[in-house]
């Protein structure tokens, strides 16, 4: 039971880690005026209840990964980038009025940066997780 | 390197995972009328709460592992930072209002810092009080 414990509090660590990268990531982007340049109106202002959301569900994301944490790392690491999908999905469905949102590459980017976030994640799991 | 990083993961989610029961029973009990009323437990109120908790809770990485008592007295002293800020500054969580105002901010931070440290302990590993040659004799 503990070590189980154990393992989501170091998933949820990952998550909330790759979330925090991933969300400065995007807000750099925005800022960067790179976003606008590809057309997507999404630049989002860094302000402390907006990263700590995005960290909280970073997390939670993470929990998903918890099956597979005792897989091989390549494997984790492919699982980590397919479930980088799930959150992103969430966004362009659930959050956005239309599946294009802030413009029509925004779903890509998007995409990317779930997979991106996926992967650290999984990378992160790896490097906490007990042998 | 890896310990270290351990330590830091079973802090973090341990003070948000405390911070997530204390503001549901804080809200219980503002419900219930023991205490102020609380914001809703939507989302957009809960999340930045949780991820507060939880990055207050990282300093206790540096006593996971020690024995439960060492663990929970830290957490409890730990808890007094985020209660006088939210007391002196203010803060979101937890509303209070009037002359116990005070009491009930302390009261919520420290009961994050009881689960936090109980937690903690459990999780980090604490150490046994068991001596050797002490155990049940034949």
């Amino acid at each position: 039971m503990r070590n189980l414990v154990r393992s989501l509090a170091f998933l949820f660590f990952a998550g909330a880690l790759a979330g925090t990268l991933s969300s400065l990531s995007l807000w750099l982007l925005g800022a960067a005026g790179v976003t606008a340049q590809w057309g997507i109106a999404l630049a989002p202002e860094l302000t402390p209840e907006w990263l700590e959301s995005r960290v909280v569900l970073g997390g939670l994301w993470g929990l998903v990964l918890a099956p597979f944490l005792g897989d091989s790392a390549n494997r984790l690491l492919g699982l980590g980038a397919g479930f980088g999908i799930l959150p992103a999905c969430h966004v362009v469905m659930v959050q956005w009025s239309s599946p294009t949102g802030p413009g029509a590459w925004a779903p890509v980017l998007v995409l990317a940066l779930g997979m991106a976030w996926g992967l650290t994640t999984a990378a992160l799991a790896l490097a906490l997780r007990e042998t | 390197m890896r310990a270290l990083l351990q330590r830091l993961a079973l802090a973090f989610s341990t003070g948000a995972l405390s911070a997530s029961a204390a503001l549901v029973l804080a809200s219980l009990l503002g419900r219930a009328g023991v205490g102020p009323e609380q914001a809703p437990l939507l989302p957009e109120n809960l999340l930045p709460r949780v991820a507060e908790g939880a990055l207050w809770g990282l300093p206790l990485a540096v006593f996971l592992g020690r024995a439960t008592p060492q663990v929970l007295l830290a957490a409890l002293v730990l808890s007094l930072a985020p209660a006088l800020r939210a007391w002196l500054v203010g803060g979101p969580w937890p509303s209070a209002t009037g002359p116990w105002a005070p009491a009930w901010i302390l009261g919520a931070w420290a009961l994050w810092g009881g689960i936090l440290g109980l937690l903690g302990a459990w999780l980090g590993g604490a150490a046994s009080k068991a001596r050797p040659g002490k155990g049940k004799r034949r």
